[in-house]
């Protein structure tokens, strides 16, 4: 018996398995016919409230998977709103990973044939969500201006693989000193392919140009 | 705060590798810079979860990756570790990120008795 040390090449991503099930989400969600859309932001940055004028336009054709550290209240939110919503209480964890976004598929079943858009609300936190892929279609990060117009590049893993920016809040744009120009200069200065939307969840601004990309993603994914 | 599992998987993996009779002796991990991943705190839960599972001694090895970009007006590519930096080569912030956003197990290494 000879004491010897054994030596293993991986070079495997973390993310392996994660992404492995992200892939079998994608095919659950593709089987319905759905656009998934992964939507993160930091908390109040108002997603949720996305989600309300979102549910109120698209009634049945919208089904929401809420992802929260404990409460059912913004499922509650979207539901009143007219759309379907399932939530995730994630119990402490800051984000959404593949294989809770599995689970929650599994419960949903069965998928109603009106649904067509699948908008998962990921936790709010620009860091931790970045890395998990879910098996979306569209990875849209939301930064709302009163959390002001530097936020991009510090939080470059989010913004650089978002592939739509939603500036929310642009209603405040007068009162506020946020440079729209900067934050998608920004933007773009890392993801050149992103598309932006200024919109305002609260008065509506914006909202039916984001429905037609919404729809005219959809028509291109399943065509 | 994602970190912590993180390190569950990266045990789970580096597990996953040992053969029977062998204990882990050294995991060495590359952390992209774009990763969004605290190497210090990566390495606290690690070290912890280790102890835990009763692997003993093992050492860590984190190595900080510059992220790869690509320039997309003069087209070449560069390593930086500070996106704020321009492209070294036409000073474009035109550009676009290639790798340094994963965290990597590069090998596993353990020791036995045969």
């Amino acid at each position: 018996m000879t004491e010897r040390t054994k030596k293993v090449k991986m070079l495997s991503p973390v993310m392996k398995r994660n992404n492995m099930i992200a892939v079998q989400n994608r095919k659950t969600i593709t089987d319905s016919k759905l656009l998934c859309i992964n939507l993160i932001s930091s908390p109040g940055a108002g997603k949720t409230t996305l989600l309300e004028r979102l549910a109120e336009r698209l009634g049945g054709r919208l089904a929401v998977i809420e992802g929260d550290v404990q409460t059912s209240r913004d499922a509650n939110r979207v539901n009143r709103a007219g759309s379907y919503a399932f939530q995730i209480e994630t119990g402490g964890s800051c984000h959404l990973d593949a294989g809770s976004v599995s689970e929650a598929l599994q419960e949903m079943k069965p998928f109603r044939d009106e649904w067509e858009f699948l908008v998962i609300e990921n936790v709010g936190n620009l860091i931790c969500p970045s890395g998990y892929f879910l098996g979306e279609h569209i990875t849209a990060g939301m930064l709302s201006l009163p959390e002001g117009d530097d936020k991009i590049m510090k939080y470059p893993a989010l913004f650089t693989r978002i592939d739509t920016l939603l500036l929310n809040k642009i209603d405040l744009e007068a009162q506020l000193r946020f440079d729209l120009k900067r934050a998608e200069n920004e933007c773009r200065s890392l993801n050149p392919d992103v598309s932006i939307y200024r919109i305002s969840a609260e008065t509506s601004q914006g909202l039916d140009e984001l429905i037609r990309y919404f729809e005219s993603e959809r028509t291109q994914v399943y065509s | 705060m994602h970190e912590l599992s993180l390190a569950v998987e990266v045990i789970h993996m580096a597990e996953g590798e040992l053969v029977p009779g062998f204990s882990l002796k050294r995991i060495t991990l590359s952390v992209g810079m774009l990763s969004s991943v605290n190497p210090d705190s990566l390495q606290f839960c690690l070290e912890s979860l280790l102890e835990q599972k009763g692997h003993r001694s093992v050492q860590l090895e984190l190595n900080r990756i510059e992220a790869l970009l690509l320039c997309r007006d003069c087209g070449i590519q560069y390593k930086t570790a500070d996106v704020y930096e321009p492209c070294p080569g036409c000073s474009s912030f035109h550009r676009e990120v290639l790798s340094g956003r994963d965290l990597i197990i590069d090998s596993v290494e353990m020791t036995g008795e045969e």
